[in-house]
């Protein structure tokens, strides 16, 4: 670790981290941007992915009588 | 849907929203048919109360031993072993189970298909139970990392990485089976979270074993503490933020079924946590030895987080807009909306806290406390709530057993909520305020610690009481489960779903013109759905942004030289003092002492010279802390004469009357371990902390023997017991009275006791 830290700490490489924040942050902004001016309608289908399966509770019925606690 | 008490008859018209195409129920040609497996949603369910349960107690008793020491009756009862558990349960055992409820219902619904494999499904289940276990086994006992919720040893930490990679596939291999083209966010919260955890958890505990249920940290000093809360600030970002989130978007809208308010947002939300929440993580070492730049990027960081999650926010509540009048009726609702509300409102005080002025008031205190509470007690556990009374009549198919009770649950929980928080943001603010106060002659206007400490009995007082509270809604709602799980039908109901697979090709419908030219593909938006549909790309895509943020704050902490500044007089640990150090973990003394003073005059008055980044190389792991239930300790080395730490350890109210330290007596009597001191001076060595002729074979305990008789002697020419050289306490002194003494001190001390300063 050490000859790799004086190696690393000489070479001045903080420029590239410098870009790399930048892109970083550039490509974030951008996928923010478009997507806030994009039509509501777009994701239409997908909000209402949740609500398309039918998961009502069910509820008793008259003939349904045995339940395991009175066994 | 109706929750409750619907009739018959309503439930097939209500199903589906306008727009969406309603599922076909009959058989066709060309759909597939298949079941979703709510056993083991079941069984996470029960897991989740139970664990829920424990977790919640023990955090009662660590509450009630801070005001009454005496229930410190055991060392594996003292709260500086109980405190991890605490922490650990509610995190990972609670709040996990809930999680995996969650997703395994949500996910197979979402996907049009059942889990990948049930097989896959048991074995995690069983094995996070058995981690649970044992982690309530090994914390107690005091074999822990000391790194906050990182505590447990490296073996555990195995088995969860083998678990948790199990439940990867389980549920990649579900969205690769499943029969709906597109991702709904909520499981694309799911994909962030199982793929962070795993990145965070692998990183924070790369560790040298020294036995069996002992390892140290690779890292060292500051390096440690910054992966440290690389990791607990994204913890708490991704075991339970963005978990629940997802569960936020899948049960919202059941609840109030209805979509959503805003997609869109949903899907900003998303992306924002994604690419910032990983850079915040140095917002817990402010004013510490970290780096400046380290730490006002975290800072920056964490202030962007506040939009997105009052996005988020209000996202949730809108989600309500025409059905407010639901939430009169609706516990689960009802619940939704205070965890929802908790977590704005815990939002807003994290970018808070993280402004560097706000945090120099803050840090060390039970703001903190108070914080992490209002996310856990209101955003997890209402969210937990809520989802688990949704779910009970259609887990086990009959009606709740009781709104009423339900409702009940809702309004102590709440009170409970408000009685702790309202509490321990006061005790957090007024011992802030005390620790900084001066007098008119420029004096500390509270030097003894203890003092400040005092003050806070009411409000601790309190807390335990509205955490009682909150602990009697957990009570109620096991009796509701109880009574609901009796009154299931003798035979579960399957039934059958029936949907077409996936198309092997996939076209996304034309949206008008087709896109010509790099912008006009840019703005088509076609690049996002596609990496909705492909949940390989879109993984590796949040790999990618959790990955650049992680790397970029961490490898010029570790490769930047100028960042860890040496110190020549700092030098390793004695064998002795490696061993006192082992016990002092071991005690948990970390989890109310602090080592690390700040750079403020208040500190440097009380405590001493304000820490360096250089005093810390060779901390395998490192022992900042993050509370200071007791004064901080960085500087203790050579404050008091040896007898006083053995007669402070052995009663602690000896010395200070009021002082709420559990007592340490059994230190006196444990015989030191010294064949153990050899490995452990062996994992140091090779963690690459220079202990030149200690590492020869059998050479260690024969130093620490040697340092131990001078201690001894000191002790007892000091007027104390006699013939303490075989035990643990002479360690302990050793240690305590080293630290902070090599970087003040221009040369490291004689290897032997202190007498008085």
């Amino acid at each position: 670790m050490k000859s790799l830290s004086d190696v690393v700490s000489g070479a001045g490489l903080h420029i590239y981290a410098e870009v790399a924040l930048v892109i970083f942050f550039a490509v974030f902004i951008a996928i923010v941007l478009r997507v806030l001016i994009a039509k509501r309608s777009t994701w239409e289908h997908e909000a209402n992915l949740p609500l398309e399966d039918d998961d009502a509770p069910p509820h008793p019925s008259p003939d349904q009588g045995t339940r395991h606690a009175d066994q | 849907m109706m929750l409750f008490d619907g009739a018959p008859g309503t439930v097939a018209a209500e199903s589906g929203a306008p727009g969406a195409p309603a599922m076909p129920r009959v058989p066709s040609s060309g759909l597939d048919s298949f079941s979703y497996d709510d056993d083991i949603v079941r069984k996470f369910m029960v897991a989740t109360f139970v664990w829920g349960l424990v977790g919640m107690l023990v955090g009662l008793i660590i509450a009630l031993q801070l005001v009454v020491p005496a229930l410190n009756f055991a060392p594996w009862f003292s709260f500086g072993r109980l405190r991890p558990l605490h922490t650990n349960a509610v995190i990972f055992a609670f709040a996990g189970n809930a999680f995996f409820t969650g997703a395994y219902y949500s996910t197979q619904r979402l996907c049009k298909t059942r889990m990948f494999s049930d097989r896959l499904g048991r074995f995690h289940f069983w094995g996070w139970q058995a981690i649970i276990v044992a982690a309530a086994v090994t914390l107690p006992l005091g074999f822990t990392q000391a790194k906050e919720y990182a505590e447990l040893e490296w073996p555990i930490d195995i088995a969860i990485a083998v678990v948790w990679v199990v439940f990867a596939v389980n549920f990649f291999g579900t969205l690769k089976q499943r029969r709906e083209r597109h991702l709904y966010v909520a499981i694309w919260f799911y994909i962030a979270s199982i793929i962070t955890v795993a990145i965070l958890h692998i990183f924070n505990n790369l560790s040298v074993p020294a036995g069996w249920f002992k390892s140290y940290s690779i890292y060292a000093g500051v390096q440690d503490a910054f992966m440290q809360w690389w990791y607990g600030h994204n913890a708490v970002a991704f075991f339970l933020t963005t978990p629940f989130l997802g569960l936020m978007y899948y049960f919202m809208p059941k609840a109030a079924e209805r979509p959503v308010y805003s997609y869109k947002l949903s899907i900003l939300h998303f992306w924002s946590l994604v690419f910032i929440y990983i850079w915040a993580g140095p917002h817990h070492l402010h004013y510490t030895a970290l780096p400046e730049w380290a730490s006002t990027l975290g800072m920056a960081f964490s202030v962007m987080l506040w939009m997105p999650s009052w996005g988020g926010m209000i996202n949730g509540l809108l989600t309500l807009r025409g059905a407010w009048h639901k939430v009169v009726d609706d516990p689960v609702l009802k619940f939704f909306v205070v965890a929802v509300t908790a977590y704005g409102m815990a939002t807003f005080e994290g970018p808070m806290l993280s402004v560097k002025s706000v945090n120099a008031l803050a840090h060390y205190t039970d703001w903190i406390i108070a914080h992490v509470h209002t996310g856990t007690l209101g955003w997890n556990g209402f969210m937990t709530f809520g989802m688990i009374y949704w779910l009970l009549p259609r887990l086990f198919q009959t009606k709740l057993y009781s709104k009423k009770l339900a409702e009940l649950h809702f309004w102590i929980g709440s009170f409970g909520i408000l009685l702790y928080v309202v509490a321990i943001y006061s005790a957090g603010v007024t011992q802030g305020l005390m620790w900084r106060a001066f007098d008119q002659t420029g004096r500390l206007a509270y030097p003894d610690f203890i003092e400040t400490v005092v003050k806070l009995f009411p409000m601790w007082w309190m807390r335990a009481i509205g955490g009682g509270f909150y602990i009697v809604g957990m009570l109620l709602f096991g009796w509701n489960i109880l009574m609901t799980w009796r009154n299931r039908p003798a035979v579960y109901d399957v039934p059958v779903i029936q949907a077409p697979p996936l198309a092997r090709q996939y076209a996304e419908a034309p949206r008008g013109a087709p896109p010509a030219g790099a912008w006009a593909r840019f703005a088509n938006l076609g690049w996002h759905r596609m990496w909705e549909g492909r949940w390989l790309l879109f993984t590796v895509m949040v790999i990618v942004a959790v990955a650049v943020a992680s790397l970029f704050e961490i490898i010029p902490t570790f490769l930047i030289r100028s960042n860890v500044p040496t110190i020549a007089a700092v030098k390793p640990y004695t064998p002795l003092e490696l061993a006192g150090r082992d016990i002092y973990i071991r005690e948990g003394c970390f989890n109310c002492h602090s080592q690390m003073i700040r750079p403020f005059r208040y500190e440097t008055e009380r405590f001493g010279e304000y820490s360096k980044a250089g005093e810390f190389v060779y901390d395998h792991p490192f022992l900042w802390g993050s509370r200071r239930i007791g004064p901080d300790l960085a500087r203790e080395g050579g404050k008091y004469p040896d007898l006083w730490h053995v007669r402070h350890m052995q009663d602690p109210r000896s010395i200070t009357a009021k002082s709420i330290m559990p007592a340490f007596p059994q230190l006196l009597t444990n015989d030191l371990d010294f064949n153990a001191i050899q490995r452990k001076v062996d994992a140091m060595a090779m963690l690459g902390v220079p202990y030149g002729d200690a590492v020869l074979a059998g050479h260690a305990p024969v130093l620490a023997h040697a340092q131990a008789a001078l201690i001894a002697d000191t002790i007892a020419q000091q007027g104390g017991p006699a013939g303490l050289q075989n035990k643990e306490i002479v360690a302990v002194v050793a240690y305590l009275q080293r630290l902070g003494w090599d970087a003040t001190h221009l040369s490291a001390p004689a290897a032997g006791g202190k007498g008085a300063p």
